[in-house]
């Protein structure tokens, strides 16, 4: 009896991060839009396609500027 | 110190408390803890089963914290690795995507250009996070 507990315990705590490393990248996959984030998780920016007309092209350089300076910028699903 | 020294950024990040961290890199050193605990305490649950000889079931239950830690530090990397991985593809359906609304509009050249222009901002992003990519396994001296 208490070795099968020992069994499911670990099991789960084995299982359950792995899960939860899907469906994160699930719902990245699905996600219609792209952000672009700095290092503390501010939004810098949003990519999308349906927006592509409306986007400028001063702020994509300045943009780009700005992921050449600094270092931890992220390319993220909204 | 001269003038060019204080304008140039440092070359490093500096240390910060695991609070300060954004959601995600919290849950993930969270997680890792915990998947690391659940292989440590499964070795212990294998090796009672198996049929071993008590000095190698000794040696095998004095690794298990081991390998629960080797798991743990191992997590963070792993995962980082699987999400650059799952953002490159996730990149290359955006620009999938974006080809096809060029496509679908030939004569329309400022679509055409703003594409390029979003493309370009996508591969530097790319190249930027794969670069930064291993920065975690150097040690902060060498980064």
């Amino acid at each position: 009896m208490l070795e099968h507990v020992v069994l499911l315990v670990s099991l789960l705590a084995m299982i359950y991060p792995v899960v939860r490393v899907i469906l994160h990248l699930i719902r990245e996959l699905r996600a219609k839009k792209l952000v672009v984030t700095d290092r503390d998780g501010n939004v810098l920016a949003e990519l999308s396609t349906e927006r592509v007309q409306q986007t400028d092209l001063k702020d994509l350089e300045r943009l780009r500027e700005r992921v050449g300076r600094d270092k931890g910028t992220e390319l993220r699903a909204a | 110190m001269s003038a060019s020294d204080e304008t140039k950024e440092p070359n490093f990040e500096p240390r910060r408390l695991s609070s300060e961290l954004p959601t995600v890199a919290r849950r993930k050193g969270a997680l890792s803890k915990i998947s690391g605990a659940g292989v440590g305490s499964f070795t212990v649950w294998l090796v009672n089963q198996l049929h071993w000889t008590a000095d190698w079931k000794l040696f095998a239950m004095a690794a298990a914290p081991w390998i629960a830690i080797t798991i743990s530090w191992l997590g963070p990397i792993l995962t980082d690795v699987v999400y650059f991985i799952g953002g490159y593809i996730r990149a290359q359906f955006f620009l999938h995507e974006l080809d096809k609304l060029a496509d679908a509009s030939p004569d329309d050249e400022v679509i055409k250009a703003k594409a390029r222009e979003v493309r370009r901002t996508i591969a530097k992003l790319l190249a930027d996070s794969a670069k930064r990519g291993w920065a975690r396994a150097v040690p902060r001296s060498r980064r």
